[in-house]
């Protein structure tokens, strides 16, 4: 499943709002409600996966504390154990919340983006698609240690 | 009397370059709001900036360093100024539309061009403008000491060509070279390394 970050440069690609341009001239390229209707269903897509993905996560959160708290009961009296197991826990807990923020992040994205392209003209629609993609979904995923296109 | 352009060593510090496209944030904005096509189709700032400001930032230092004139925000007088007799070869970075060069200061025709180009200029203009077959054939009719080099086939794009420039001007500068031989080695040398890596996509 692609990215969010993918998913907005192949759509400005197909509109030729993404990479170089030659100094030459070039016919303007018109944006159709076909081309926002291809988005709007990869998002879609995109979204129920991280629904489902958000539910995975925060299971293996549960379980990930229910394991814990057990070797926290049977390891009560080592005290290096002890550190240990809650040192890992919440490592583990930070790197997954991290995740989850993240994931938030991008669904939050994908529910502006899809009510954007499902109200707003197509050309309209594909100006705020550019202005989101290249003010903000290209630097945070350049954040998160991705590299996107260029 | 000094020999033709063809045969003349040329060095780095004989040549400019001028950009007629912004080459620094302010610039491009500046080019937004009034609504100057180059800028208007890559619309974002971040975009220009990615493809254009951050490569001619990242190469200016060595452009200069090897003695090359650079010439920003050109406006058609001053691209005009260019050929008065300092430089042997002018070369042009700018946008091309409609038979018409978008300069700082906008849009300028043919001849509106070729009357700026002083007719005794004994040199060569190296024209970094996608498919300008007007301007090259109207130089070639009214300025005939003119030696012109221009693109009809490749897309020219900023990024490439300001790494070719700087290829280019490393040669000149290591070698007792003309322009045109120095041009002629590049290219070959740089469709090979094109061959090669279009060669080596093809297996992996």
């Amino acid at each position: 499943m692609k990215q969010l970050s993918g998913i907005l440069e192949d759509y400005l690609s197909s509109i030729d709002r993404f990479g170089e341009l030659g100094l030459g001239e070039r016919p303007r390229r018109v944006v159709k409600k076909n081309d926002n209707q291809h988005l709007a269903k990869a998002l879609d897509q995109r979204l129920k996966f991280n629904k489902h993905f958000v539910v995975v996560i925060l299971m293996f959160l549960c379980i990930l504390f229910v394991v814990a708290t057990s070797f926290l009961f049977f390891y009560r009296h080592d005290v290096k154990v002890f550190y240990g197991v809650f040192g890992a826990l919440l490592l583990s807990n930070f790197g997954i919340i991290k995740w989850l923020r993240q994931l938030w992040w991008e669904m939050n994205t994908m529910d502006i983006s899809l009510y954007v392209l499902r109200e707003l003209p197509p050309e309209e629609a594909a100006a705020f698609i550019s202005r989101l993609y290249w003010d903000f979904v290209r630097s945070s995923s350049r954040r998160a240690g991705k590299s996107v296109g260029g | 009397m000094r020999p033709p352009i063809s045969q003349r060593i040329v060095k780095p510090e004989n040549c400019v370059i001028a950009f007629g496209i912004p080459t620094c944030a302010p610039a491009f904005q500046r080019h937004l709001t009034l609504k100057r096509d180059f800028a208007s189709n890559y619309m974002l700032l971040q975009r220009y900036s990615l493809y254009v400001i951050s490569v001619f930032d990242k190469l200016k230092p060595a452009l200069l360093d090897l003695g090359v004139q650079i010439q920003t925000d050109v406006t058609l007088k001053q691209f005009g100024d260019l050929f008065d007799g300092k430089f042997d070869v002018v070369i042009l970075f700018a946008h091309w539309l409609n038979d018409q060069v978008e300069f700082d200061d906008g849009f300028a025709d043919v001849p509106k061009i070729v009357v700026e180009i002083k007719s005794g200029f004994n040199g060569l203009l190296d024209l970094c403008v996608c498919h300008p077959r007007n301007l090259v054939a109207a130089l070639q009719v009214e300025r005939q000491n003119l030696l012109i080099k221009s693109l009809y086939q490749e897309r020219a794009t900023p990024r490439l060509w300001l790494y070719f420039y700087v290829a280019l001007f490393t040669y000149l500068r290591d070698h007792q070279a003309t322009y045109l031989q120095a041009l002629e080695v590049l290219t070959v040398e740089m469709h090979r390394k094109i061959r090669r890596v279009k060669g080596s996509d093809k297996f992996t």
